[in-house]
């Protein structure tokens, strides 16, 4: 993962500020917290990355934290509860993703094609106008720093499936940005 | 710059807005799953009642449709039923004499067909003269005594059904009234034996 999560515990122990935080302080709840606190804003900022809105970033974070809360029991015998959790988020964003998707067309709002902002497109732009798998493939991969396996894990598909995702999202953004694009994904 | 150079530095910048408030957010989580839980156990209780409901009302019924389904179904009447004893189930014919001034008057002499069913109902074919309908009546027998409704269409129309003896000799059938108030019905069925069908 990326060096953007904070401090996991200090000196293995809960830092005091945390073990209020809860409304219980049965161990499970403090295994929560922990979890919570190291996961919560990565997760959120991938999130983010994925529908461009942090209001909405933080609601759907929420709302895979909540699922993660009432499935707490079963997942936190999990190796890694937080992949879970950030599966699952990352699922709602996909979800997100689509029903503003067909909003639009519902709304009859017309999304400028590549051609119409390639004069001053940017980064985050491009990446927005990636259908929705390749976009959370891309960020996936650039930002949370996951190997395909991981990637294919995550997105709940092949690994085969995610190179194509991959490989198209790379050609179309290095087209819209003007970038050289390398023959394989890094 | 490569693209995923690129890719990687924009992303982090783009990241970089992102600063939740971690308590806040936990605070919230723990709300709504409360919230979460307390709906699902809601929804369960309601679902519960609802089917609790429904069996106390529809069970009943369900549990006798599932026995009855299993259950053979009961044979149609058969001529030996005791209802109908076999000796009078049959087609009929007779010719009733247009000396009979009840039979003149109400224009039913003629050839006549009797069928009197398994089930009960008779149907009778008329001569032309008669116009009305004269199918889907019933009748029940009683040891000797035959109960018949037929109303001949208005002539014996709001009169209670006519009570008969009855008696079956090789292939022929006799009535002789009882109690009947209309008197073409008494006519009808008295004037002439009728003759068993082939």
């Amino acid at each position: 993962m990326a060096g953007h999560r904070p401090a996991k515990l200090q000196n293995g122990h809960l830092p005091r500020e945390r073990v209020a935080w809860g409304t219980s302080v049965g161990a499970a709840d403090l295994e929560y917290d922990w979890l919570f606190a190291d996961e919560f804003p990565a997760v959120m900022r991938t999130v983010y990355l994925m529908v461009h809105d942090v209001d909405r970033a933080e609601d759907l974070t929420q709302d895979a934290f909540v699922q993660l809360l009432k499935h707490w029991k079963k997942v936190s015998r999990y190796e890694r509860p937080g992949a879970w959790v950030r599966r699952v988020a990352i699922r709602l964003a996909l979800d997100a993703i689509r029903r503003e998707r067909l909003r639009a067309i519902l709304e009859r709002k017309v999304h400028p094609g590549p051609a119409a902002v390639l004069a001053d497109i940017d980064l985050q732009r491009a990446i927005r106008s990636l259908p929705r798998m390749q976009r959370a493939a891309i960020v996936l991969r650039y930002f949370d720093d996951l190997d395909i396996d991981e990637i294919a894990d995550t997105l709940g598909c092949s690994r085969s499936t995610v190179r194509v995702h991959l490989h198209r999202a790379r050609k179309h953004l290095g087209e819209l940005l003007g970038e050289e694009v390398t023959e394989d994904v890094p | 710059m490569s693209l995923d150079r690129r890719l990687r530095d924009g992303l982090q910048h783009s990241s970089s807005i992102v600063e939740p408030d971690v308590r806040r957010n936990l605070t919230t989580v723990r709300r709504k799953t409360r919230r979460a839980v307390l709906r699902q156990r809601a929804e369960l209780v309601v679902l519960s009642v609802a089917l609790l409901v429904g069996a106390v009302f529809a069970g009943p019924g369900i549990l006798n449709f599932v026995r009855n389904a299993h259950r053979p179904r009961p044979a149609a009447p058969s001529p030996s039923s005791p209802a109908v004893p076999s000796a009078i189930v049959g087609t009929y014919t007779a010719t009733l004499p247009s000396s009979s001034p009840v039979l003149r008057q109400n224009q039913l002499a003629g050839a006549w067909i009797m069928t009197l069913r398994p089930d009960g109902t008779v149907d009778f074919s008329a001569p032309p003269s008669v116009h009305s309908a004269l199918a889907g009546y019933q009748y029940e027998v009683s040891g000797n005594q035959f109960r018949i409704n037929v109303q001949l269409g208005t002539i014996c129309r709001f009169l209670p059904a006519g009570t008969y003896e009855w008696h079956r000799t090789g292939g022929q059938l006799t009535f002789l009234a009882l109690d009947d108030t209309c008197a073409a019905r008494v006519a009808l069925l008295t004037s002439s034996p009728w003759q068993a069908g082939p």
